[in-house]
């Protein structure tokens, strides 16, 4: 395939990366403004493993016929004993930065390959 | 977009949290009021919440109702425990002992979860700040 090989794995890889910060950002943000909701579960998925099944399951884009298929495995914190939520705001707040900046780097390097591209296409910058 | 879903939760928790701060001053307020519509001395009140499903056409489709998740407020409503007795014979309210019985607001308490509710407020700013930070990156791509 043509188009692949100008691609490559990259932007494959980065597609996957961009969608499960997303879908992340989302957990952390439904965490965020349940602080103070007493018996809520706090939700997370794990970046690391929801990529490696991302990019692992499947080889050709058309096998994944729902976006909610990767990454959906969301685990949840029970709420503790005491009443209250199970959220810890020092997590939520430092996993929401961790998570801004993987988002920022996967950004970053696709904008990276795309240059690049373009430099190659454009024979070197003539 | 799972970026406005997510711009929609925070706001969920900013009108929670506001609506917190605003029955937290109320109770403050009415620390001496010793005459209601319904008769006896004010009720502390407390607000209630619950998660709330963000429900969009896409996460109904999915069934991902479970995973992103708002909140709102379930109720407001009165705290049962007993007024405080304060002896104060003048009061026109005073029972024949020269006590008055004064509404169950404890300053402390209140302020303690004012701090709480601003506090939580702004984790939600925070969040809805960095929500902005990625999608403005995300439309950096192609540029």
């Amino acid at each position: 395939m043509p188009v692949k090989s100008l691609f490559g794995k990259t932007v494959h890889a980065i597609e996957r990366s961009l969608d499960i910060t997303n879908k992340r950002h989302g957990l952390i943000t439904s965490n965020i403004a349940n602080l103070d909701t007493p018996g809520y579960k706090a939700k997370d998925i794990d970046f690391k493993s929801a990529l490696k099944d991302a990019l692992e399951g499947t080889s050709v884009d058309l096998s994944r016929t729902n976006p909610a298929h990767f990454g959906s495995k969301v685990f949840y914190t029970e709420p503790s004993s005491n009443g209250t939520g199970s959220v810890d705001i020092d997590k939520e707040m430092s996993k929401l930065a961790e998570n801004n900046l993987r988002h920022r780097a996967s950004v970053e390097v696709l904008l990276r390959k795309l240059s690049k591209l373009k430099f190659a296409i454009s024979e070197g910058g003539r | 977009m799972d970026f406005f879903n997510a711009l929609r939760v925070s706001t969920m928790g900013l009108t929670v949290q506001r609506m917190r701060m605003n029955v937290i001053s109320t109770n403050l307020a009415n620390m001496y009021t010793t005459r209601t519509a319904t008769g006896g001395p004010y009720r502390r009140q407390i607000v209630v919440l619950e998660p709330k499903p963000v429900e969009d056409f896409e996460s109904i489709l999915r069934s991902e109702t479970e995973s992103l998740c708002g909140v709102t407020v379930a109720g407001i409503v009165e705290d049962p425990t007993s007024f405080r007795r304060m002896y104060s014979p003048g009061h026109p309210d005073a029972d024949k002992d020269g006590y008055v019985y004064m509404p169950n607001i404890d300053v402390i308490t209140e302020m303690t979860d004012m701090m709480l509710a601003r506090r939580s407020y702004e984790a939600n700013v925070t969040a809805i700040g960095s929500t902005k930070a990625m999608l403005l990156k995300a439309l950096e791509i192609g540029r």
